[in-house]
């Protein structure tokens, strides 16, 4: 007998590649095995935001209780954002967590997703330093995402050409290239404090 | 039955069939083809249809049309006339009639009152009955029927049942009446006179077929529907049992029973996010089942009534009839009835409050509410309603894993000795 998780996603599958409404939206979903519990989502950044013009790939993993339980769901492109890990990828999204409803569709926290990539929750943060900088400095923070949407997520919008060379300064110093863009991301682009965090 | 013609023996029994008009060997036949004298009487009786009038086979019925002659058939044809009568419940029937003599009701609640009322005359049921006139005994009795237009106790019965369903009837001169064209259940049953039966009739007909409509429009709404969770639709699922729908008493959206019940005894979220409706998250308490999909307010409340009356007429499995207690006390749907056959009046549900796992101040009420979900088991044939079987074993079961899972140790000590006193 097919499962429930297996029986729904197969559905939700179908409506997702089949909806206008979600090419529009610059919204994906591609399986990645054939019992349709691990699929691959990708999002476009939205418009107005500085994640415009980045696609955004995520890992879905079904749980065997679904509906009953979200799906897993992580950022797989790097971002800069104060819900999603800058690490791990990991999102603190209520919905993904206990406020879950079994009603809700892969196509419904895709959406979700990409909503909340517009409207930040810096108080409910996943990365206290995006959280932080995003409350206390704004446009650095915003600078920040839009050069990750550009060297992460593809975008071929407005770079930021002094954070390049920042970054390629220490890349000259020896350091590694993502780590270089992390610790000067941390460091409200510092080069200084970045070096330091990086020795540390 | 060995009946083979054969022209060496000589013919010693008379043939049955021959006797019934039916033997196919005719002279070839094995067995006698002559009538004895005494054997006619014992084989031969009179045609009941003949003397009603209406014999189908005429000339070539096999009972005799005659008229009984010697005392020996009389007496059968006079029980025969009894017992006839006597079937005919003709008690309240009411002779308004101007040639009838007798108008009294009571009068012609015997055959020989009938006798009376039809011919005048007393009816001795010792006298010969060749004395009595039988000829205007069918036409009396058709000309009855006419009289009995107008008093409806009995008209239904009296139209023919054979016309009423075929159109036709098989009787050349059939003492019932043959109704009128009903053109909604096309049947014959509108009586030609009684204008009350046709009126009665003309209601149950209109009111059926509103009700198949009614029922057309169910299935319409209801076959097409999905579940807002397993997202199949619900009439076409795998299994017959699980073709029902769970209808929330606070919003309208649409959920397989077996999924809503899942998702409102999840353990995994809080009992406001389970109790919600996965889609607008608007609380209802109970999930009523249901066949058919409700979109109308009225019906929807109509079958939730239904739902909880229905089960009132439950015994309440924590009440026992007086041996336990009941934690929903007035609010509980089912029956609390004590041992006498009183209805028992319990206070409102017992309200104590305990710390839940996000350590927040929650009601015991909020927390067994989930009770109200426990009229749930796989095994109920009944399309519209569940009715739970009486095994307090796996209510308990039931209760330990919804109501006690997420407490914690000290909680669950003192619920468990509670619910030692509550089982025991």
């Amino acid at each position: 007998m097919v499962s429930i998780a297996t029986a729904r996603i197969k559905r939700e599958f179908k409506e997702v590649v089949t909806s206008d409404e979600l090419t529009k939206c610059k919204i994906k979903l591609e399986l990645l095995n054939d019992n349709f519990t691990e699929l691959k989502g990708e999002i476009g950044g939205p418009p107005d935001t500085p994640y415009e013009g980045g696609t955004y790939q995520l890992e879905i993993k079904i749980p065997e209780t679904y509906p009953f339980n979200p799906p897993k769901v992580r950022f797989l492109t790097k971002i800069w954002h104060p819900n999603i890990s800058s690490v791990t990828g990991a999102i603190c999204l209520d919905i993904l967590k206990d406020q879950w409803a079994a009603a809700m569709t892969l196509r419904t926290v895709l959406l979700s997703l990409q909503a909340l990539l517009a409207t930040p929750e810096p108080d409910d943060p996943q990365d206290a330093v995006v959280a932080n900088q995003y409350k206390t400095n704004n446009k650095i923070f915003v600078k920040t995402a839009r050069h990750w949407t550009n060297i992460y997520a593809g975008s071929t919008l407005a770079a930021e050409p002094e954070f390049d060379s920042k970054v390629k300064q220490l890349i000259d110093m020896g350091f590694d290239n993502h780590k270089s863009r992390v610790a000067l991301s941390s460091h409200l682009w510092n080069v200084e404090h970045a070096i330091e965090s990086l020795y540390n | 039955m060995s009946h083979e013609p054969s022209g060496s023996s000589a013919p010693q029994n008379t043939c049955k069939f021959f006797l019934r008009g039916t033997c196919r060997y005719g002279s070839n036949c094995f067995y006698s083809h002559d009538i004895p004298q005494n054997q006619e009487k014992i084989t031969k009786s009179i045609c009941q249809y003949f003397l009603k009038g209406n014999c189908l086979f005429g000339d070539e019925c096999f009972n005799l049309h005659t008229y009984p002659e010697n005392s020996e058939t009389n007496d059968q044809f006079n029980s025969n006339i009894i017992n006839r009568f006597s079937n005919l419940k003709f008690v309240e029937a009411n002779l308004t009639d101007d040639s009838s003599v007798i108008t009294a009701e009571e009068s012609i609640s015997t055959p020989a009152s009938y006798y009376e009322a039809l011919t005048g005359k007393k009816l001795n049921l010792n006298e010969n009955l060749n004395n009595l006139d039988l000829s205007m005994f069918d036409q009396t009795y058709i000309e009855y029927l006419k009289k009995q237009q107008n008093s409806s106790q009995h008209n239904q019965i009296l139209l023919c049942p054979y016309f009423e369903k075929q159109l036709e009837c098989p009787f050349t001169s059939c003492t019932y009446i043959h109704g009128d064209l009903c053109d909604i259940c096309n049947l014959a049953c509108l009586h030609p006179f009684d204008s009350q039966q046709r009126e009665t009739h003309r209601k149950e007909c209109l009111k059926q077929m509103e009700n198949e409509m009614e029922e057309a429009f169910a299935v319409q709404r209801s076959s097409e529907r999905p579940c807002g969770i397993c997202m199949e639709v619900v009439w076409q699922k795998e299994k017959p049992n699980d073709r029902r729908f769970g209808i929330l008493e606070n919003c309208n959206h649409c959920f397989c029973l077996q999924c809503i019940r899942q998702w409102r005894s999840s353990k995994a979220y809080e009992n406001k996010i389970v109790k919600a409706c996965p889609e607008c998250r608007v609380k209802s308490d109970y999930v009523t089942p249901s066949k058919f999909w409700f979109d109308n307010e009225d019906d929807k409340k109509k079958i939730i009534n239904e739902y909880k009356t229905n089960l009132g007429k439950t015994e309440c499995k924590y009440f026992k009839r007086g041996d336990g207690t009941c934690p929903f006390g007035n609010k509980c749907f089912y029956l609390h009835r004590n041992k006498d056959g009183s209805i028992a009046q319990l206070p409102d549900p017992t309200r104590r409050r305990r710390i839940n796992r996000f350590g927040d101040s929650e009601l015991y009420s909020d927390l067994i509410d989930i009770g109200f979900d426990l009229d749930n088991d796989e095994d109920d044939s009944s399309d519209y309603y569940d009715t739970d079987d009486d095994d307090d074993f796996n209510m308990y079961m039931y209760l330990r894993q919804n109501m006690f899972d997420d407490l914690d140790d000290s909680d669950f000590l003192e619920f468990a000795s509670d619910l030692f006193n509550l089982f025991n």
